[in-house]
């Protein structure tokens, strides 16, 4: 009903229903762009990118999902037209010959308070993160919407544009990559 | 399945993705396996250690700046998809001017070149020797070259 009220409001133009959009959902989408890009200042860009875009594509919003949902694929296809793009320019500006972004994961909190087991967890949640990041793209998405975001299978198909039976064929191969990945790690330690 | 086909599963096994036949092989070879065992231990805590995963919060002042961004649509511009065509527009613009001087330069006098119908027989041999002609040199020719050659010998 909220949701509702907020959607006819956006519609209208109201610019205080679109700061409460922001309010609503920042968060959400900012979380999307960390995982994704795994850079904070990227994703702060990014992030309001989106937003610029959800407003501005608002009326194209058809109310069959979620204003989450939506949101959820606006910010995964800037993401990924970001990181192609990205792709492309350091081809263009010979970054391609420097050393490759192998620091790209997200930045963890200040460890100061933390206790030494939490510390641990959270060097193992990074490494995890970063062999996520290494996967095929539509594996990549699909589980970090899955891990991260705690979406249902149901929703990623939403979000990435497919049948629920392609999100759950991703999510697998991404498992048995993930895992794959995650093994000669286990036997550092 | 061996043990390297059940390796690669047993992120699937322990978040209940194996179908039940693989599911059984996998709890089969476990007992077996103390390396397995021991990566199934590990993975599940690292897999299933939810509470360590930070979620982010949103960005201070995020309404203000994409307020801004908005009313300032030339920059929004800048930074994206502009730059990239900049760049390309210049690049073909600086090959269109090195194409055209090249050119230019080409048609000074005393920069043409002599057809090879112009030149004395000499001269011709002498040039085909030349590497910057980029003329192929005939089987004629060399049969010119030789015949001079001998000729010079003798």
């Amino acid at each position: 009903m909220k949701e509702q009220e907020l959607l006819r409001k956006l519609i209208s133009g109201n610019q205080s229903a679109f700061k409460e959009l922001i309010d609503e959902y920042g968060s959400m989408v900012f979380n999307v762009c960390c995982r994704m890009l795994g850079n904070r200042h990227e994703s702060e860009d990014i992030t309001q990118d989106v937003f610029i875009n959800a407003f501005k594509s608002i009326k194209k919003f058809r109310s069959d999902s979620k204003l989450s949902t939506w949101l959820y694929r606006i910010a995964v296809n800037h993401c990924l037209n970001y990181q192609s793009k990205k792709k492309r320019n350091r081809w263009l500006s010979f970054e391609f010959f420097s050393a490759t972004e192998s620091g790209n994961i997200p930045e963890p909190v200040s460890n100061e308070n933390l206790p030494d087991i939490l510390i641990e967890k959270k060097e193992t949640e990074i490494i995890i993160q970063k062999a996520i990041n290494s996967l095929p793209e539509q594996q990549r998405v699909a589980l970090l919407l899955h891990r991260y975001e705690e979406l249902s299978y149901e929703e990623i198909a939403k979000v990435m544009e497919c049948s629920v039976s392609a999100v759950e064929s991703r999510i697998f191969r991404g498992k048995q990559n993930l895992c794959k990945k995650l093994l000669p790690y286990l036997n550092q330690l | 399945m061996t043990h390297s086909n059940i390796k690669n599963k047993l992120l699937l096994y322990i978040d209940g993705s194996l179908n039940q036949t693989d599911a059984s092989e996998v709890e089969r070879h476990l007992p077996q396996c103390p390396r397995c065992k021991k990566h199934i231990a590990m993975l599940s805590e690292i897999w299933k250690n939810k509470p360590a995963i930070d979620k982010f919060t949103a960005p201070p002042f995020l309404w203000t700046r994409i307020e801004a961004k908005m009313s300032n649509p030339v920059q929004n511009l800048s930074s994206g998809g502009l730059s990239y065509s900049l760049r390309i527009t210049t690049a073909v613009f600086i090959l269109l001017i090195a194409f055209f001087i090249g050119n230019y330069l080409g048609k000074l006098p005393g920069s043409e070149t002599k057809s090879p119908a112009n030149f004395s027989s000499a001269e011709y041999i002498t040039r085909s020797y030349h590497f910057d002609t980029f003329q192929p040199i005939s089987e004629e020719s060399i049969g010119q070259a030789i015949i001079l050659t001998s000729y010079q010998n003798k």
